[in-house]
């Protein structure tokens, strides 16, 4: 028994200072945000917040807020539904139906994803130009609006569903899609909402291809706008923070909600064997 | 914005030298034939810049403003950028896709690469147009602002924000510190640099590894008697001994502990924070240096410290531009802009809001009666104007600026000498410009 | 019916021998799979096969007049690219280090939390955050973390009388901070996929060794390791090509320079310059082309080593 407890008083003794640890930044970031002016280029640093909130009223003259999120809300909106369609549709074909040259499709998706996305940068913007969505929402989420990982996730799951469900419902009078739409999908249910998450972190972090593809603030979200104020004015640090705080509660609360979910939906990914 | 990008002036007549001479720009604005009647209907102009913080922008918006509500025929709007590269990126990606800005800031560098595809528009009709520049408009602006315009002798740019560099320094530190005067020379800056110095609470200076500093460095490696490139633009001359002299004297100092080596803009943090005494840096930064002291102590400015052979000043900021891309009444609406926002009152009026030189030679006297005796720190810079200097004006300089400026981090850490930073400095300059 | 063939559109399709299904009974796959084709081609494959062709040319995307030059790029990049070589020896350091780390720490983490401990998913989800927060907002905030001179880390080094390195301002430090940055945002993920490995590990197999008398160390090595190995693969694939490809860290660290001295250029970081700075749109073609070699040279060499090691059970 109290082996036990030494055992578990262990775990803690190690564990509870690393997560600590990894948790410091956050509340750096919190301590920072609240800095007066200055106290920033104090050594040593204080620890404690300075509990200076105008901080974050005063940030709001210099970066548009309210527009970079309705930006960002868009953007990862379009993509998370997207991905969640291409990826259900593909995964159910792959896992259920058969047709010529499936094995070779497979292939491809396999041979897709081993492409660093950075090679396909400048081609995916001429393309954007020629099409004239250039600093436009959808040129923010229709290149990424299929995901390998999420086809595969998706095959996965319907390759484990039992065949006589299928059978069943063919006698029925079902077709494929009915099907999915009635019955695969919905016992897919971890999956999906697996991939829907992953794609909101996406979405919600998204830098280089907004920076790349946006030019103006109309359409441009939270995090290009977060680094273009960091690169612009930088004796204001403390407003600086502010900013990164904002645009990191809103991922953290939802990551607060969604906790279980979101890691039993990676830790399903992992298992092979 | 950020004014103190590595790119820097180039006298424009430097490129087509061979070219023609004395052609466009220039003539009257009533008497040439096929005169441009003026504009009489409405166009909106897409303005791209990087004046993006401090006063810049407010100042930017509101004589933006000002000209939008002024008259009924050109709306210009306003597309900011954080900074220099951005905007450069934005504009060559815009190009790239056929869909460029009416018109941008730009350098002369830039504009030369703009060039290379015929994407600027010659703005000589618009000059000579019936709403266009006089000749005493002309003859009132710096011709040295003027020319640098020209690319091949043809006006295809415009001044916009012109600046020049600086000395900052914490006239309550000097005087504390038993200094009666901001250092002359660079052998007195150094000294000074010694003097203010108190380990472990504050340092003389800084070196930051940011463009501006490399800029600095161009121009003391002039006042050192030394050079950048040969005549043709096919070699480096910097790494010579006035180029490594010059370096040295930051590299001695950081060595020693008199300057604190930092990046990007931490040398306004530490100049605001009273952890340096002073430091070398464009005037354009002024607003944002203001900030950073905010009152705590009296911050004036001096000019940048003469070398063995004398005194030079780099030319930084931008000038304006106008793509071919946009239609000829667009066009002309740009430049209804560009003239309004540098005349005499608003060139003016954004000196004195951002500390960037007025552009004309009656705002400047203007001001001399009316704002530079109680600012007398932002007339340092336009005094500096008779040493100005220029950059080359090759189209890679950019990117050689970023190879030397790696370099002159190498040697001021101590990681080189000045010679062997300086010849590897030079070896990737060259190559740079073989393969342009 | 075979129990593991994939289910037959249609009774017709099993009476052909072999099970190839005729065309027209494929058009519903087809259909499904459409969608996401048209995007991964459209915007993964028709991009990375034409950025190949692309590095046969010189082109500056303004200028709009790309030039036939063979393998000149290529031969420029290998032969005479001084910054190519140091940002691909850069990216194996940060690879190299930031890949093991990250996974040890994971690995222990999940140890540790591997058991029945009140509040094991608020510390589960403290190391897991950092996976999830967005790079721009957390690299501001590790920037003030390691400034030198006023930064709470060297504080802290002082404090403890240890050395206090230059970090984002020194070339020989600046990887090694954005290294530390990488394991703390990457050891979550690691994390979370180690404890579903060990969830999955039969507690008898465990428990019968120590029945045996082994200590733990000995449980660990000879059943939980081993037993691990699909998740160790599974993990080290994400790792080494995910940090292999880093480029946003180093673009925010050093404010789109690529550091003191070029010091944290990586791969990434140097083609996105290439590409989107310079727009030397054949030459990235060309650094994009090696860039996707030595990733399928990673992944191949991994497959061939790991899958000997990979139990299944």
């Amino acid at each position: 028994m109290s082996r036990r407890r030494a055992g578990l008083a262990l775990r803690y003794l190690l564990a509870v200072p690393l997560a600590a640890a990894f948790l410091f930044p956050f509340y750096w970031m919190l301590v920072l945000s609240l800095n007066r002016p200055d106290a920033i280029l104090e050594f040593p640093p204080r620890l404690w917040p300075q509990w200076q909130i105008q901080n974050y009223v005063e940030v709001w003259r210099f970066v548009n807020w309210p527009g970079l999120f309705a930006n960002t809300v868009l953007t990862t909106a379009g993509r998370v539904l997207l991905v969640l369609v291409t990826s259900t549709l593909a995964g159910y074909a792959f896992a259920s139906m058969r047709f010529v040259g499936k094995a070779a499709a497979f292939g491809l998706v396999l041979a897709v994803y081993m492409v660093p996305t950075e090679v396909t940068l400048v081609p995916n913007y001429i393309t954007l130009s020629h099409l004239g969505w250039l600093d436009s929402y959808q040129a923010q989420f229709v290149p990424l609006a299929a995901s390998v990982f999420g086809i595969f996730l998706m095959r996965q799951y319907f390759l484990t569903l039992p065949k006589d469900l299928w059978e069943a419902a063919q006698l029925d009078g079902c077709g494929h899609l009915r099907y999915l739409w009635s019955i695969a999908a919905p016992l897919a249910r971890p999956a999906l909402v697996t991939i829907a998450l992953l794609q909101f972190i996406e979405g919600w972090n998204a830098f280089l291809w907004p920076l790349i593809v946006t030019s103006t603030d109309r359409v441009r979200p939270l995090q290009v706008g977060l680094a273009a104020f960091s690169f612009t004015d930088s004796t204001r640090p403390e407003l600086l923070a502010a900013g990164a705080f904002m645009t990191t509660l809103p991922i953290l609360i939802v990551f607060l909600i969604a906790q279980r979910q979101l890691v039993g939906g990676i830790a399903s990914t992992g298992i092979r064997g | 914005m950020r004014r103190r990008r590595m790119l820097t002036a180039a006298l424009a007549l430097l490129l087509g030298a061979a070219a023609c001479g004395g052609s466009g720009g220039g003539g009257t604005a009533t008497e040439t034939a096929g005169q441009l009647p003026a504009l009489n209907h409405h166009v909106t102009v897409s303005f791209w810049h990087a004046m993006a913080g401090g006063t810049q922008k407010p100042t930017l918006e509101a004589i933006t403003k000002a000209f939008n509500e002024s008259q009924p025929n050109v709306t210009v709007n306003l597309q900011v950028y954080p900074d220099y590269a951005t905007l450069l990126q934005k504009t060559l990606a815009a190009l790239a896709a056929g869909t460029p800005p009416d018109m941008a800031q730009c350098y002369e560098n830039w504009a030369a690469k703009f060039n290379q595809s015929k994407a600027l528009a010659d703005l000589t009709p618009y000059v000579n147009a019936k709403d266009g520049m006089t000749a005493t408009d002309l003859k009132d602006y710096w011709p040295i602002m003027l020319n640098d315009g020209k690319l091949s002798g043809t006006y295809y740019m415009w001044p916009f924000n012109k600046s020049d560099a600086v000395l900052f320094y914490n006239a309550d530190m000097f005087r504390a510190a038993g200094i009666d005067h901001p250092p002359a020379t660079w052998d007195e800056f150094a000294a000074d640099a010694r003097r203010l110095t108190i380990p472990g609470q504050r340092w003389g200076t800084d070196f930051s590894l940011a463009g501006g500093y490399e800029n600095v460095w161009e121009a003391m490696n002039t006042e050192f008697g030394g050079s950048l490139l040969n005549k043709d633009q096919t070699k480096s001359t910097f790494n010579a001994a006035p180029g490594q002299q010059a370096i040295q004297v930051f590299a001695d100092l950081v060595k020693g502990g008199y300057a604190h080596r930092v990046q990007g803009f931490e040398d306004e943090n530490d100049l605001g924070s009273q952890h340096i005494g002073m430091m070398v840096n464009t005037i354009a930064g002024y607003s944002f240096v203001s900030t950073a002291v905010g009152g705590k102590f009296g911050l004036k400015t001096a000019p940048v410290p003469a070398g063995p052979k004398g005194s030079a000043v780099e030319m930084y900021g931008t000038n304006a531009c106008v793509f071919s891309k946009a239609s000829r009444d667009v066009q002309q609406g740009a430049f209804q802009f560009i003239k309004y926002f540098t005349n005499a009152g608003n060139t003016a009026q954004w000196s004195q809001q951002t500390g960037y030189m007025p552009v004309r030679q009656s705002a400047f006297k203007s001001l001399q009666t009316s704002f530079y005796p109680q600012n007398p720190n932002l007339k340092v810079a336009v005094d500096q104007l008779p040493h100005a200097m220029f950059a080359p004006s090759v189209s890679v300089w950019d990117q050689c600026q970023t190879a030397i400026l790696t370099e002159l981090g190498n040697i001021v850490d101590g990681r080189k000498s000045a010679k062997q930073g300086l010849d590897d400095a030079a070896r990737k300059v060259d190559d740079l410009l073989a393969t342009g | 019916m075979d129990p593991s063939a994939p289910i037959a559109t249609s009774p017709a399709v099993a009476a052909r021998g072999g099970g190839r299904p005729a065309v027209r009974a494929s058009f519903g796959g087809y259909a499904f799979i459409a969608p996401a084709f048209l995007v991964l081609l459209a915007f993964l494959l028709v991009p990375a096969v034409w950025v190949f062709g692309l590095s046969l040319f010189r082109w500056d995307l303004i200028a709009n007049n790309p030039t036939f030059v063979g393998l000149a790029n290529f031969e420029r990049l290998l032969l005479r690219d001084d910054l190519w070589w140091q940002s691909v020896r850069q990216t194996v350091y940060y690879t190299a280090v930031a890949v093991p780390a990250g996974m040890a720490l994971g690995l222990l983490l999940a140890v540790l939390l591997d058991a029945k401990l009140p509040g094991r998913h608020l510390l589960r989800g403290a190391v897991f955050a950092p996976y999830v927060t967005p790079f721009v907002a957390t690299i501001v905030i590790w920037i003030w973390i390691f400034n030198p001179d006023y930064g709470v880390l060297n504080a802290l080094l002082g404090a403890l009388h240890l050395p206090r390195p230059g970090w984002t301002h020194s070339p020989d430090w600046i990887m090694p901070a954005i290294i530390i940055y990488g394991i703390w945002q990457h050891t979550g993920l690691n994390l979370v996929i180690y404890l579903a490995g060990l969830a999955n590990i039969p507690a008898d197999l465990q428990e019968a060794a120590r029945v045996d008398g082994a200590g733990p160390w000995r449980v660990f090595w000879r059943i939980t390791w081993p037993l691990l190995s699909p998740t160790t693969y599974f993990l080290l694939f994400i790792n080494l090509i995910g940090s292999f490809k880093v480029t946003v860290p180093v673009y925010v660290f050093t404010d789109n320079t690529g550091g003191p001295d070029q010091a944290a250029e990586t791969i990434g970081f140097y083609l996105y310059q290439q590409a989107f700075a310079f727009f030397h749109a054949g030459y990235a073609g060309a650094i994009s082309v090696a860039f996707f070699l030595l990733i399928l040279a990673i992944t191949g060499i991994q497959m061939r080593f790991a899958s000997r090691r990979v139990f299944y059970t």
